[in-house]
């Protein structure tokens, strides 16, 4: 075990979506990029989302969306983590998100939203950039 | 962004020596590459074993239906959709008026509409179906007779429940009901479906399905498995042939343990596969596919009547290949699946909505998506002959190539023990995480490109506008809910609770479930009191394209 830690990200499917197909490819790719995945399975709820979080001691929550609800789980989820003094942990959403929504999540406190078809590639050097630039983190 | 490869000395780029799905493809194909293939016994006339041209002969091969998938909101609003589209042709691979109706996620995981949890989801991929007043509000002002009723539910299919009760209810004999159901809930668990329970509790409910509609149902077919989902959470052509011929392998097989008679089975079997954009190796999985099945359908399950020997194919061309960038380009993706599906010989065709990456498609985009089907019907001429591209050297090549990789997957998930044991051992899951992971690679590298995403990216300022379809979930939650209080105020609990009760022993013991189903639909049960009892008592299964040996925690 290298003394540097890795980065850990929880991987998050919320509700009743079961589209999953963009993060089996991200928890293998960002795997590959040397960085830790959690997944938390199907059917969940910011708060298990959140306790999960915290319990694994994660630097990302990856939040998967292609159902719609995306600003109202997201809005949860920052309160709670916020509510459990876990704000240094930053929210990312990914999936159906339409770019006019992304004002709204980048006011509520979400670090970055990915638009449809975003290249994995795209999301892993959006990550080392965030560890390259550690002041940026919980702003 | 790096760019793809440049064919600098002429050869080709490296990605087009290989099909999407890894086929090794050459520039040019001779009568050498097809010489080992003899027309009958290999490729056979349209409307013959072993069907590789298409399942109807001569004329009849070129009909093909239009049935898009539809449904949102309150059931109104998904009733008006339906009539709407209607005056713009659509309809069955017969000819008859149709549709294909969709349900939301809370209705199809088995939740009602007030339920809070699910609040949110509530008429967001189609329209609720909490109890028969729903379903009854979808058919107003449409004939129950004379129409092809897509009436999509899965395993167990409450909403054909509530069909078949309609039916008793106005005097019309069931067996005149018309249309076809989805019943499969195996394919959830590798795709981005719905399945509930585990698999074999499925199982049970599909044939339990399947065994009431040979017997009272002769015109509904009640198997269609769903490749598309597993298409769309990122098989390749060949895995999703295989995949849905081991499914239905593993269905046909419940039948016949259940005493079915495999000849009056067949009729109501159907496969509803995606289709993709390389153009000719979906022409070939068509083909491969059809030849494939009739095979299994002659010599394993030994079907006795040639015509039960058919694969029937409806093909929804591909949502997730049409990303958000550019979208009105996806006019042009979906017009080429469409192509393709034709020339592979499917029955039924649902061109899929532009604003797929965005929303719930609107009206204008439903119907675009609806006339461009009808374009290549009346204008391009390619319907007039069967099969036309019959007797391609490369054609030829590619859907025996096809046929190779299928049998493959199937004797290798035969050797397994079957589709269900192979899922649950990971197999299927993996074999398809392996093939996006590779697909994410070659999109990475340029090796494959799709316009817009990983090359010629639009500058934001610059995209095409698409108008998106607004949703107001909690709207419709609330009006359902209100619905649903005057429901359970109004109607006879005591035939409720008598029903449930019955339906309880049933599902505990191994009664047939439909004709007990039909009776809570008559009764007013709602979605969530008969899910209820079957989660109570088949439990919950919760795995979904993922391997299960991947999950950190669940």
């Amino acid at each position: 075990m290298s003394s540097e830690r890795k980065v850990r990200i929880l991987l998050a499917k919320a509700g009743l979506d079961t589209h999953v197909r963009g993060i089996s490819i991200l928890m293998v790719r960002l795997r590959d990029a040397g960085m830790e995945t959690i997944y938390t399975g199907l059917f969940q709820t910011p708060e298990t989302i959140v306790a999960a979080a915290i319990q694994e001691d994660v630097d990302f929550i990856f939040l998967s969306s292609h159902l719609g609800g995306h600003i109202t789980l997201a809005q949860r989820i920052i309160e709670l983590l916020k509510e459990n003094g876990a704000e240094n942990i930053a929210l990312v959403v990914g999936g159906v998100i339409p770019r006019k929504d992304f004002p709204t999540l980048k006011a509520l406190g979400v670090r970055e939203a990915f638009l449809p078809h975003t290249l994995p590639s795209t999301v892993i050097d959006f990550v080392k950039a965030q560890i390259a630039a550690p002041a940026a983190k919980g702003k | 962004m790096e760019k793809g490869p440049q064919n600098k000395s002429g050869e080709p780029p490296e990605e087009s020596r290989y099909t999407s799905g890894g086929i090794p493809i050459k520039p040019v194909y001779t009568p050498q590459d097809i010489k080992d293939l003899d027309y009958t016994e290999h490729i056979g006339n349209p409307g013959e074993y072993p069907f590789t041209r298409g399942i109807y002969s001569g004329a009849r091969g070129v009909i093909w239906g239009q049935r898009p998938v539809l449904g949102y909101g309150l059931p109104e609003e998904t009733n008006q959709r339906i009539k709407y589209l209607l005056k713009y042709g659509m309809m069955s691979p017969s000819g008859m008026p149709s549709y294909n109706l969709t349900m939301d996620m809370t209705s199809a995981f088995g939740h009602d509409s007030d339920d809070p949890r699910f609040a949110q989801w509530v008429g967001v991929s189609g329209p609720p179906c909490n109890s028969i007043q729903d379903s009854e509000a979808i058919l107003e002002g449409i004939p129950l007779e004379g129409v092809y009723h897509g009436a999509l539910s899965y395993a167990p299919n409450w909403r054909v429940a509530h069909y078949i009760a309609i039916a008793d209810n106005r005097g019309m004999p069931r067996r005149k009901l018309t249309g076809a159901t989805l019943n499969d809930s195996l394919h959830g668990p590798i795709g981005e479906g719905v399945h509930l329970f585990p698999p074999r509790a499925c199982l049970r409910l599909i044939v339990d399905t399947l065994k009431f509609v040979t017997e009272e149902m002769p015109y509904f077919r009640a198997c269609d498995v769903q490749a598309y989902s597993s298409r769309e959470a990122g098989c390749t052509a060949s895995q999703e042939a295989a995949f849905a011929i081991a499914d239905m392998i593993e269905v046909v097989q419940g039948c016949l343990e259940k005493g079915l008679d495999i000849d009056e089975l067949a009729p109501h079997l159907t496969f509803f596969f995606a289709c993709y954009s390389d153009f000719f190796e979906e022409v070939a999985k068509f083909r491969a596919a059809r030849k494939a099945w009739a095979q299994i359908m002659r010599e394993r399950f030994k079907a006795q009547k040639e015509r039960n020997w058919r694969m029937r194919i409806q093909v929804k061309t591909s949502a997730s290949t049409l990303p958000a960038q550019y979208p009105l380009l996806n006019i042009v993706r979906s017009g080429f699946q469409a192509l393709s599906a034709i020339f592979g010989g499917a029955s039924g065709l649902n061109i899929t909505c532009l604003d797929e990456a965005f929303s719930a498609p609107t009206e204008q985009s439903a119907r675009l998506a609806l006339l461009t089907g009808k374009v290549i019907e009346h204008e391009t001429g390619i319907g007039s002959v069967a099969d036309p591209l019959a007797g391609s050297y490369y054609i030829e090549y590619l859907t025996r190539e096809m046929e190779k990789a299928i049998w493959e997957y199937i004797e290798k998930i035969d050797a397994m023990g079957g589709y269900i044991a192979a899922l649950e051992k990971g197999y299927l899951q993996r074999e398809i995480a392996a093939a996006n992971v590779k697909h994410s690679y070659d999109l990475d590298s340029g090796k494959r490109v799709i316009v817009g995403v990983n090359q010629y990216q639009p500058e934001e300022e610059e995209e095409e506008p698409v108008e998106i379809f607004e949703q107001d979930p909690m709207k419709t939650h609330k009006i359902m809910s209100e619905r649903l209080q005057k429901l359970r105020a109004e109607r006879d609990n005591g035939r409720v609770n008598e029903v449930l009760a019955e339906y309880k022993e049933a599902v505990s013991g191994d009664g047939d479930l439909m004709p007990i189903m039909v009776e809570a639909a008559k009764a007013h049960c709602t979605t969530a009191e008969i899910f209820g009892i079957l989660r109570e008592v088949l439990g919950e299964d919760k795995n979904c394209l993922i391997p299960p040996d991947w999950f950190t925690r669940v």
